[in-house]
């Protein structure tokens, strides 16, 4: 009885992630190795039993031509620059904002969080609309400004790359407030004001206490904000200009439009590893840190 | 001495140039810390009114006082980590009321300790050296310094959490003393520790004042740490100072009711004075009982006052004990304490009065039991006079 209790325990966490993140990641990786075929769904059978034997019927091709074709590293490039400059944008926004909320009386704390996740209240792509109708050549933005005189006609914020980066940091930043506040906000007073009494400046504090101790704060922000972003499809597609291929547009194309399940499951194999891996050496860096610390 | 020399060899020197130019004496003459007519009040509370105190140089002096006596802002803002509603702060004759935290020559060493828990030992010590751009050869010494004048020469790499309490009381300690503040601020810098080592870091703080000669103001609401280790003690209360002076005079001259009370234990008589008994003044409490004073405090006969005596100026009898005042009771409780005995008498008329004395035979002699009736004796000259 008390031997099993823990095995039962665990059985829910673990059962939850084999059947929700293993299952289909094993699912993804296995139809990158298949082959495509004219029926529901449109792919092969990996596996088959013929005539008392088991035929498989796996190819690397998907990989090497998704890993030779220029159009798809062009897509991971084009999606992985967008989502580092919306994971530093949303740094420079979202940071100075929780760590306003955090400097804030603590009774008005609560309404300020908020706020801050208010936008979470409405669907994701209504706000994503409600951009198209702001940023438009004859949207409320342009037509303050021609009547403010700053500009004499429409700027094209519209389907451009700016466009995108605007909505993804408006989109994301939520993401990025709550985790640094949550830190910021337990930040000790007491070293503040030690480092303060020990001759440091406002900046100086800032810079060698402040910092280095929301840093958990700030990189889980920044991992919010960046890993959903790489595969970010809906707003390069509703205000981007379809120049600039990224990686969710490509997978969306080649899974939907060209139903080659293969090709568009080793896309995201290939880029799954070019991030996890880095990721992974990464962690493995902060962990032994910190394990020599501690 | 030798390290007081070494001090101002080091060119840590705070003392403002006007001071120093003018001599000794005058830089002497300014206090280390100059409190005028400080008031302060948290959302419309007041908790600090009208405090003014000097602080010598050189000296070690405790701001003693219960929880929410205003010690603990008072600290913060000789530290500047408040500034005060009214009145002015100076700092070696410089004043400072409004001056940052980083602009003062004060350093704090927090309750809490507040060591960076992301830096070493080494880099927590040198912290206030790399802010105020110390080079590097400097630097090295101030903190070797420093780590060995608190015993932590060899743990220089550890990080906090790598530490006892004791340990992370010297870190901080270090950290402060390595900017060789003019002043140095405690705060209940024992409140973290158990029994023994508090009593060890309070002679080690002791020898540490002493060997630099720096000014120490120490909080604390524990009387006995205020007593062994300050040369003066400010006793607050209810945002004031009630009484500052050594721990001798505020034990056996204590200013209030307040004062003996907070300070050691003592037996109150309240009552009216009366000058003109032909056997000398006297206190007499409503009971009619009389307690003999050795002079009178220069108040009309007939005012309230109270009559203050500590337990162990009262020599306990079966005979009349011969002393200026004799008072009988009956002993209601004792408590055996090992070293001392403390013995509650109910005297004639109701007061309670409490006794202690050194126990020097190991028996418990067989006088104190409950019920035995007793003569209480003291000395006139044991007795103060307190008016308020």
């Amino acid at each position: 009885m008390k031997g099993r209790a823990p095995g039962v325990a665990a059985a829910v966490p673990l059962g939850w992630l084999g059947l929700f993140i293993a299952a289909p990641v094993l699912l993804v990786l296995a139809l990158a190795f298949g082959t495509t075929a004219d029926r529901i769904p449109p792919i092969a059978p990996l596996v088959e039993f013929v005539n008392g034997h088991f035929r498989a019927h796996l190819t690397l091709g998907n990989f090497a031509a998704v890993v030779r074709d220029p159009l798809y590293a062009s897509a991971f490039g084009n999606a992985l620059v967008n989502a580092l400059e919306t994971t530093i944008l949303c740094v420079l926004v979202g940071f100075p904002i929780a760590y306003a909320i955090a400097l804030a009386p603590e009774r008005r704390r609560r309404l300020y969080v908020m706020l801050a996740i208010l936008p979470f209240w409405t669907s994701f792509l209504m706000r994503a609309y409600a951009w198209i109708g702001l940023t438009r050549d004859s949207g409320p933005v342009n037509s303050v400004l021609l009547m403010l005189g700053v500009i004499d006609r429409p700027i094209h914020i519209l389907y451009s790359p700016a466009a995108v980066l605007l909505v993804m940091v408006y989109s994301y930043v939520p993401f990025f407030i709550l985790p640094m506040y949550s830190v910021l906000e337990k930040l000790p007073q007491d070293l503040l004001e030690a480092a303060s009494d020990l001759g440091a400046r406002p900046g100086y504090v800032f810079r060698t206490v402040t910092l280095p101790l929301s840093l958990p704060g700030l990189l889980a922000g920044s991992l919010l904000v960046f890993v959903p972003a790489i595969g970010e499809y809906i707003i390069p597609d509703l205000v981007g200009n379809n120049d600039t291929v990224m990686l969710g547009g490509v997978l969306w194309a080649e899974f939907f439009e060209n139903r080659d399940w293969p090709t568009a499951a080793s896309i995201a194999c290939v880029a799954s590893a070019l991030l996890i891996v880095p990721a992974l050496l990464l962690r493995a860096r902060i962990t032994g840190r910190s394990g020599d610390a501690a | 001495m030798a390290a007081n020399e070494e001090w101002t060899l080091r060119g840590i020197a705070r003392v403002p140039a006007d001071l120093t130019t003018t001599g000794d004496n005058s830089a002497a003459a300014a206090p280390a810390v100059g409190i005028v007519d400080v008031s302060k009040a948290f959302d419309g509370t007041p908790v600090l009114r009208s405090v003014s105190l000097d602080i010598r140089r050189g000296e070690f002096l405790a701001l003693l006082g219960g929880s929410g006596c205003g010690k603990t802002t008072l600290l913060r803002i000789l530290a500047g980590l408040e500034v005060p509603d009214q009145g002015s702060v100076a700092i070696g004759g410089r004043d400072l009321t409004l001056a940052p935290p980083y602009d003062r020559p004060v350093n704090m060493m927090f309750q809490s300790y507040a060591l960076f828990p992301h830096l070493s030992v080494v880099d927590n010590v040198a912290y206030g050296l790399r802010a105020a751009g110390t080079a590097r050869r400097e630097r090295e010494e101030l903190v070797a310094w420093a780590l060995g004048l608190v015993r932590l020469g060899t743990l220089g790499h550890r990080r906090p959490a790598q530490l006892s309490g004791g340990q992370r009381q010297r870190v901080a300690l270090a950290r402060c003393l390595v900017k060789k503040p003019d002043v140095l601020l405690l705060d209940e810098p024992m409140a973290a520790l158990d029994r023994n080592l508090r009593e060890d870091m309070q002679r080690e703080l002791v020898r540490i004042q002493r060997e630099i000669g720096m000014t120490f103001v120490l909080v604390t609401h524990d009387q006995d740490e205020a007593m062994s280790m300050a040369d003066r003690i400010a006793v607050m209360d209810q945002g004031r100072i009630v009484q500052c002076g050594t721990p001798a005079e505020i034990y056996a001259r204590p200013a209030s009711r307040f004062v003996a009370r907070f300070v050691g234990r003592v037996n109150l008589f309240e009552g009216r004075l009366d000058t003109a008994d032909a056997a000398g003044p006297a206190v007499v409490t409503a009971a009619g009982v009389v307690i003999r004073l050795a002079g009178a405090p220069t108040v009309e006969s007939g005012s309230t006052c109270a009559a203050a005596l500590r337990p162990e100026h009262v020599l306990i009898s079966e005979t009349p004990s011969g002393c200026g005042t004799d008072l009988v009771g009956v002993i209601e409780d004792f408590a055996y304490f090992g070293d001392t005995t403390r013995v509650v008498v109910r005297l004639t008329g109701g007061q309670l009065l409490e006794a202690t004395f050194v126990n020097q035979a190991r028996a418990r002699p067989a006088v104190y039991t409950r019920g035995t009736t007793v003569h209480a004796g003291f000395d006139p000259a044991a007795v103060a006079v307190l008016l308020s």
